[in-house]
């Protein structure tokens, strides 16, 4: 495989020292190693093909970034631009491609009044909420945790149970500024008539709709540089203490205006009536039912203390599943103590009725307002990767539940981690209209289980799976847009929403250089591996794909030129160009 | 079989692989995120970004290992330009149960190994091999600071250590002065460095050797216990020598204290009385060698199985992570909070993620840019609280702390621990 | 053969009409435009097939489509005007289906306020309104023309999830999750998510007055009908002292139907239609006075009214331009007791609509503001209105907090009379200039109409191109409304 350093000119890389000076570029392969896939997840599907850049260039405010962008353009240059890593999907696929590392733009202004915060791509949830809580607001930080960068999330996920109040992502972003992949800057909202981005509709039709989506463009459609986004009034007279440390750092609040609940409820019946009558009283700021498997791992001070918990239970945790879930409440009193008073006393009567019993509930919070990382799901074995995480009805989220486990245990399990009957995590989103649903699978990536060499075969297959049963049942799916492995959702949802979605990609980015490709699309295995696919079903492609870089090799030795793995257009940019 | 605490690369290969870049190793724990400003653990990041943090060493450091990455120019100074502060270790052991430091560790004693060390190096490791001082000082000066009420015998031996025998001697003399209060101690005879710089900078051949030397002299004095007012010699003593010698802290066969430990229940108890008033708003600088780095060392051996546990081998107990929190945090604070007329502040960043002076691991030798950047940033810290003094425990902080004053328009004095403790006696 | 046998052959006979009577209707609404010539035909489609045949068969023969879903039009959106097929989609008024559990009904682009409003009442819910609207208008149309609701809590602002759009192509396509296969009958999914699949296609057909596509249904929220409800009012003698009490109610999360309106405005709205009742109203009604209703839910609601009702008398007590908090609104009798019904209905059809009972039309200038912007623009309103003769006493002023505060809808009312072209003139020329200077000031225009599309999207070059390319993939031979917008 030619050497990461060949393949970016000495022209562009001159072009990108212009810009940003020498300090902050750099095509040292001691670092851009490093860069080779986002955080998160292991060895799942996404990250396969991920390749090292060719460089890495850090650019400080929005006219460096449209400067290199434009390099990158004239130069037929694809890049990947990075908020903080987090994202397993943050590593470029394209070899030699530009990585574009956005942490020095950590930006973050405020207008407290209207509760907006102004943020930049590098900027990370704690902060955010740190200064946010000390002006009397504060931010939704999502489930994937503080390390993720605020831009980046509100362009992809950004859930939390705390949606059941405050709504989805796409109506928190107000006013944007935007780098295009042919470096055009455009502003989006009221920042699209004057400085203030107080405001994120229009002018007219909504150019939002092309920011994010299910699931979104993942950096295929260009650079936020700047997002306003909605803050919230904080219910609390002062911003919340940090107690404790390490493993056991939480937040403290006073319980009479913050306070959780976890009740034990009798039957799933009971669970979705609770779900739904406590929506219908207007009461609450997040309800959700909580795997067990988190409980275990909440109350594990390592993985092998983690294992002596759950291993022995798996007999009491089969036999409980019907008769008894956790469902998790938190009520805010917004307007006051009187509220979280009013609101609690309503939520007993609806428990009382139901059977629901009061346990024991710490209160403190480490997760929904202020997160820690998520990476805490690392532990049961190492691998883990949500193959699901869909907002629908209610209803929906049951049901999808239902189909993936049986995926999950009749194919997968092992050598996926038996979570003994699991269903999935449920809450309620968008006062009681919909539902966020998450299924989650954990492997040990490192040691082979029985007869598989690892786990991570079979979270691939699982994951093809889980397209297929929601094409099957006519079920919403995360693994769409971007995320869809092998594009299977195109033609099936919509219909074919992956023929648009692809034009209106290319009608912004027609050189196709914002992190391409479009994930492992039909397409893209077109365009790669014209030949050789149709000599192929899929397994043995997956085994190919195994092990990233291995597949040049497999290709080269099967006759298959250099020039043959990659798209036209790369060997037809001109390198001599200088700007 | 994995045995904890080699300094071999390929014995990290679990750690380097399943890094995850949750990115611990460089935020400050979330829920103590105090602001926007000072967000960062790491100074090699906060300098120069890119991945000069732990989750790109670790990537390097298995690119290596699995021989896919040949020398760059940049590979001495990503894995160089490192404090080797411990603060991404603790970072990440707040989730997670990888070594991070014992890579980092085996990744610079790598590329010693292939000649790859920054060159402004080598002078430090001379010093101490030929002339038993990281200075270069003559060695036969070492006890010049007068140790007053030093006996001929005790169970207590205190082990002054290089800084504080050469550049901050008041820092010995005030040790001096505190144990001549309590139940007095004896110097080790002939005592040498302890060896911390040549571990900090991945000589881990030649720290065995001067850790012989050290550790013979110690048994030869049949003293209980070796107390240090330094927390590089304190480290090196209560950790790096058990790790050494694959036995846990606990069997070393003497205790290992820093004067704090020593102090703080004699005031607790009475037995020392700190009545004199010093008015001083101080903030707390905790040493990275005294806090998060600090904590008991305990061998394990033991193999990893099903789901990636680890299981001791037979008849071992099971492997105890060190995450930091552990460290010696309550001592000095309970010691200040004890002295008339102080108010301590706390520094934003503290505990076990506290930002390190920027003096360590060989950074002002061959890096004084992230020397003088680091100690920089955390001296706008002290200002950004409100403090009028700064004080810590290590000599080598105060030097540090000293330096970064220079040209500064925000002036505060520093303290060592032990000078506070003495003025109040 | 000639478009409209075409047409018949897609919408069948009775359902299609190019007599001059009927197309001349088509080139006014209730705006100042009108266009020179006339539409090609109208047709009244009855289900999507029709409607994607119908623009199918626009692009082959290269002739626009003009979607109008309500009875009537105010900001010359229908207008055709480059000509074109005028789709009338009132027979596609069926409500198709209504989930009680997750409070979502999928409707067509047919169905009105007054019919659905009624239709909910029966099972205790209503969906939540913008300010009075006409009965016969379009839910689906008012959901895409993102008008305001007047109750700021819940994201009540964003009802609309999943869709089917007929695009400009010709492409039928679902957006959000009833893309799933097999929506909605062999699906699981019941169209709640208004995201992807893929990008967030449901964005650009709103504000798009109807240049991207035909929405043929959509699937909007409903909430339940309050068991009780208190409705407060607090009374000003100046506008910028109403700025601060709203935002405080707003942050604190009191009460549901919230608003700000100046005397004229109330007066419209309230008076019972008597003769003399618009007018005594006029003379009684405080200046300016906000509205705020608390609304008690399911269960215990006088307590919940208790909390918010002290909370309401917290903020009044710390605020010293707060006179009090008062249970009924000097002038209006009774009002506190009709006032909540009314919010959740629309305008009664029997009577001539509020803002047209004056003088027979309305120009609303409106657009988005921060609160504390708004007695500032406010003044310049008034004093470009002063310049060009309007009596500012019969200026409407309407102030609406969207979701808790952070921003609001602002709107001036003129009341004109349609027949007096020199009135028209001048309210045209107070429209264009007061719009320009809050322009500059920093206003904010969301939805530009027609006279205001200029200003706004000159100025905003890279956002108009980048639109226009989303537009060139969904209506490549722009078919649907040219002249709207940008386009």
């Amino acid at each position: 495989m030619p050497k990461v350093t060949e393949k970016v000119s000495r022209a562009a890389i001159n072009a990108l020292v212009n810009i940003v000076g020498p300090e902050w570029v750099t095509d040292d392969a001691a670092i851009t190693e490093s860069y080779v896939k986002g955080g998160e997840i292991h060895d799942c599907i996404y990250q396969r093909g991920q390749q090292p850049p060719g460089v890495v260039v850090m650019p400080k405010n929005t006219d460096e970034v449209q400067r290199i962008v434009k390099v990158c353009f004239r130069y037929h240059l694809p890049y990947t631009p990075i908020g903080a890593f987090w994202g397993v999907h943050c590593g470029g696929k394209v070899p030699f491609h530009v990585s574009i590392d956005l942490s020095r733009m950590r930006g973050l202004d405020w207008d407290e009044r209207q509760m907006v915060a102004i943020v930049e791509p590098g900027l990370i949830h704690s902060p955010l909420q740190a200064e946010a809580q000390e002006r009397g607001l504060y931010t939704m930080t999502p489930g994937g945790g503080s390390q993720a960068a605020v831009i980046g999330n509100m362009l992809t996920c950004n859930y939390s149970p705390l949606n059941y109040r405050l709504g989805l992502a796409t109506r928190r972003i107000l006013g944007v500024e935007w780098v295009l992949p042919d470096g055009e800057v455009i502003r989006l909202g009221s920042l699209s008539n004057s400085d203030d981005p107080f405001w994120g509709e229009g002018p007219g039709p909504d150019l939002r709709g092309l920011l994010r989506g299910y699931l979104g463009w993942w950096g295929k459609v260009g650079i936020i540089t700047k997002m306003a986004i909605k803050m919230h009034p904080l219910f609390l007279p002062e911003r919340m203490k940090p107690v404790e440390r390490g493993m056991l750092s939480t937040l403290e609040f006073p319980d009479n205006r913050i306070k959780w609940y976890n009740f034990r409820i009798p039957s799933e019946e009971a669970m979705r009536k609770a779900m739904r009558e406590i929506s219908r009283c207007e009461i609450g700021a997040a309800v959700m039912r909580v795997p067990t498997i988190w409980r275990y791992r909440g109350k594990s001070t390592s993985r092998e203390d983690f294992w002596d918990k759950w291993g022995p239970d798996e007999k009491k945790i089969r036999a409980s599943r019907s008769t008894s879930s956790i469902l998790r409440v938190l009520l805010i009193g917004y307007t006051g103590p009187q509220q979280l008073e009013y609101e609690e006393g309503i939520l007993m009567q609806i428990m009382d009725e139901l059977g629901g019993e009061l346990g024991r509930t710490k209160q403190s919070d480490q997760s929904w307002i202020k997160n820690a990382d998520s990476a805490g799901m690392w532990w049961p074995a190492g691998g883990y990767v949500s193959v699901e995480f869909v907002v629908e009805t209610l209803e929906h989220s049951f049901a999808r539940g239902k189909t993936l486990l049986k995926e999950k245990e009749s194919k997968f399990t092992p050598p996926l981690v038996d979570e003994y009957g699991e269903e999935g995590w449920i809450q309620m989103t968008d006062m009681g209209h919909t539902s966020y649903f998450e299924f989650l699978i954990q492997w040990d990536p490192e040691n082979p289980l029985g007869k598989y060499k690892s786990g991570e075969y079979k979270a691939w297959e699982h994951w093809v799976a889980s397209q297929r049963t929601a094409i099957d049942n006519g079920q919403y799916t995360a693994n769409i847009g971007s995320l869809s492995v092998m594009g299977l959702t195109g033609p099936a949802f919509g219909p074919n929403y992956g023929e648009i979605y692809d034009k209106v990609r290319q009608a912004v980015d027609p050189k196709d250089i914002s992190n391409p490709p479009l994930d492992l699309h039909d397409r893209v295995i077109e365009e790669f591996a014209p030949k050789w696919m149709e000599e192929y079903d899929f397994k043995p492609w997956t085994e190919l794909m195994h092990g990233g870089k291995e597949w040049w090799k497999v290709l080269t030795s099967r006759g298959y030129k250099w020039k043959d793995c990659l798209p036209e257009w790369y060997w037809d940019r001109d390198d001599k160009e200088i700007g | 079989m994995i045995v904890s605490g080699t300094f071999e690369l390929k014995d990290y290969i679990y750690e380097m692989r399943r890094c995850m870049r949750c990115a611990s190793c460089k935020w400050l724990d979330h829920i103590y995120m105090p602001d926007n400003r000072f967000v960062y653990r790491c100074p090699s990041y906060a300098k120069y970004y890119f991945s000069k943090v732990a989750y790109g060493r670790l990537k390097l450091g298995l690119a290596l290992v699995e021989d896919r990455l040949e020398d760059t120019p940049g590979m001495r100074d990503m894995v160089f330009q490192c404090l080797m502060c411990g603060a991404c270790d603790s970072g990440c052991k707040r989730n997670l149960d990888l070594e991070v430091m014992n890579s980092l560790e085996a990744l610079r004693g790598h590329l010693v190994q292939q000649g790859k060390a920054p060159e402004a190096h080598q002078a430090l490791v001379d010093n101490v091999v030929k002339k038993h001082n990281k200075f270069g000082a003559a060695h036969n000066q070492r006890t010049k600071w007068n140790p007053a009420q030093a006996k001929d015998k005790s169970d207590t031996v205190y082990f002054a250590g290089c800084g504080a025998s050469y550049k901050e001697q008041g820092i010995a003399q005030a040790s001096d002065k505190i144990l001549g209060a309590l139940d007095g101690y004896m110097l080790l005879p002939g005592e040498q460095c302890c060896g911390h710089p040549l571990f900090a900078l991945g000589r881990y051949d030649e720290f065995r050797k001067q850790m012989d030397i050290n550790l013979a002299a110690m048994k030869k004095t049949g003293a209980k216990r070796l107390v240090t007012a330094c927390a590089e010699c304190y480290k090196t003593w209560k950790v790096d020598y058990p790790r050494l010698l694959k036995i846990n802290t606990s069997d070393l066969g003497f205790e290992v204290l820093h004067i704090s430990e020593l102090v703080a229940p004699a005031v607790a108890e009475g037995r020392l009385e700190l009545k004199n008033r010093l008015d001083l708003k101080v903030a707390w600088h905790d040493p990275c060698n005294l806090g998060r780095m600090s904590e008991p060392y305990n061998h394990w051996e033991g193999t990893r199985g099903k789901w990636g546990c680890l299981e001791p081998a037979e008849g071992k107990p099971a492997k105890q992570f060190n995450r930091g929190t552990a460290g010696v945090y309550d001592a000095p604070r309970d010691i200040l909070a004890a002295i008339p007329g102080v108010e301590m502040v706390e520094l934003k960043r503290h505990h076990e993620f506290s930002w390190c002076c920027g003096g360590h691991a060989g950074v002002p030798e061959a890096y004084p840019e992230l020397a003088k950047d680091t100690v920089a940033d955390r001296l706008e810290e002290v200002k950004a609280v409100g403090a009028e003094a700064l004080a810590s425990a290590c000599p080598y902080c105060k030097e540090q702390f000293k330096a970064g004053l220079t040209d500064r328009d925000h002036q505060v004095p520093v303290y060592d621990i032990t000078e506070l403790i003495a003025l109040s006696l | 053969m000639e478009l409209k046998e075409h047409l018949l052959k897609i919408v069948g006979s009775g359902q299609v009409d190019d007599s001059p009577e009927v197309l001349t209707a088509y080139t006014r609404d209730h705006s100042l435009l009108t266009t020179a010539g006339l539409p090609d035909a109208v047709v009244w489609p009855e289900d999507a097939e029709q409607v994607q045949k119908v623009i199918q068969l626009a692009n082959e023969v290269k002739i626009p489509v003009i979607p109008a879903s309500s009875q009537e039009h105010f900001h010359g959106s229908i207008l055709p005007k480059t000509g074109g097929i005028i789709m009338d989609l009132r027979r596609m008024n069926r409500v198709l289906d209504i989930d009680q559990p997750d409070r979502l009904a999928r409707i067509e682009p047919g169905v009105t306020w007054g019919q659905m409003q009624e239709e909910l009442a029966k099972i205790g819910q209503r969906m939540v309104l913008p300010l009075l609207p006409l009965a016969h208008s379009s839910i689906i149309s008012s959901l895409l023309e993102r008008e305001v609701p007047t109750n700021p809590r819940f994201e009540y602002g964003e009802p609309m999830t999943s869709t089917e759009v007929i695009w400009g192509s010709g492409m039928r396509f679902r957006t959000g999750s009833a893309s799933a296969p097999g929506f909605p009958e062999k699906a699981d999914s019941k169209g709640g998510n208004p995201e992807g699949p893929g990008t967030n296609w449901y964005r650009f057909f709103q504000g798009a007055e109807g240049t991207m596509g035909v929405v043929t249904w959509a699937i909007v929220k409903f909430e339940y009908l309050p068991v009780m409800d208190k409705t407060y009012f607090i009374t000003f003698d100046r506008m910028e002292d109403a700025i601060e009490p709203l935002y405080q109610i707003q942050r604190r999360m009191i009460g549901n139907e919230c608003f700000l309106l100046n005397n004229q405005v109330g007066a419209l709205i309230f008076n019972d239609g008597q003769p003399g009742s618009y007018e005594k109203l006029k003379r009684q009604l405080p200046p300016w006075f906000i509205a705020i209703v608390l609304s008690g839910p399911p269960r215990e609601p006088e307590k919940k009214l208790a909390y918010e009702k002290d909370a309401l008398e917290e903020i009044a007590a710390s605020i010293p331009a707060v006179k009090r908090v008062d249970s009924s609104l000097p002038g209006a009798v009774g009002l506190e007791r009709r006032l909540p019904e009314m919010l959740r209905k629309p305008w009664p059809a029997e009577r001539t609509w509020w803002k047209h009972a004056l003088k027979g039309e309305c120009e609303d200038l409106f657009c988005i503001a921060k609160m504390d912007q708004a007695a500032a623009f406010t003044q310049t309103v008034m004093e470009t209105a002063g310049v060009h003769s309007y009596d500012i006493n019969q200026m409407g002023v309407y102030l609406q907090p969207i979701e808790q505060g952070r921003a609001c809808h602002l709107e001036w009312q003129f009341y004109y009379d349609p027949d007096n072209q020199q009135e028209k003139e001048q309210i045209r020329a107070l429209y264009m200039e007061a719009a320009g200077t809050l322009f500059k000031q920093g206003a904010f225009f969301s939805r530009p109409y027609a006279l205001l599309s200029p200003m706004v999207f000159e100025h905003a070059r890279g956002y108009t191109n980048t639109i226009t390319k989303v537009k060139e993939v969904l209506d490549p031979n722009y078919i649907m409304c040219p002249g709207n917008v940008c386009f």
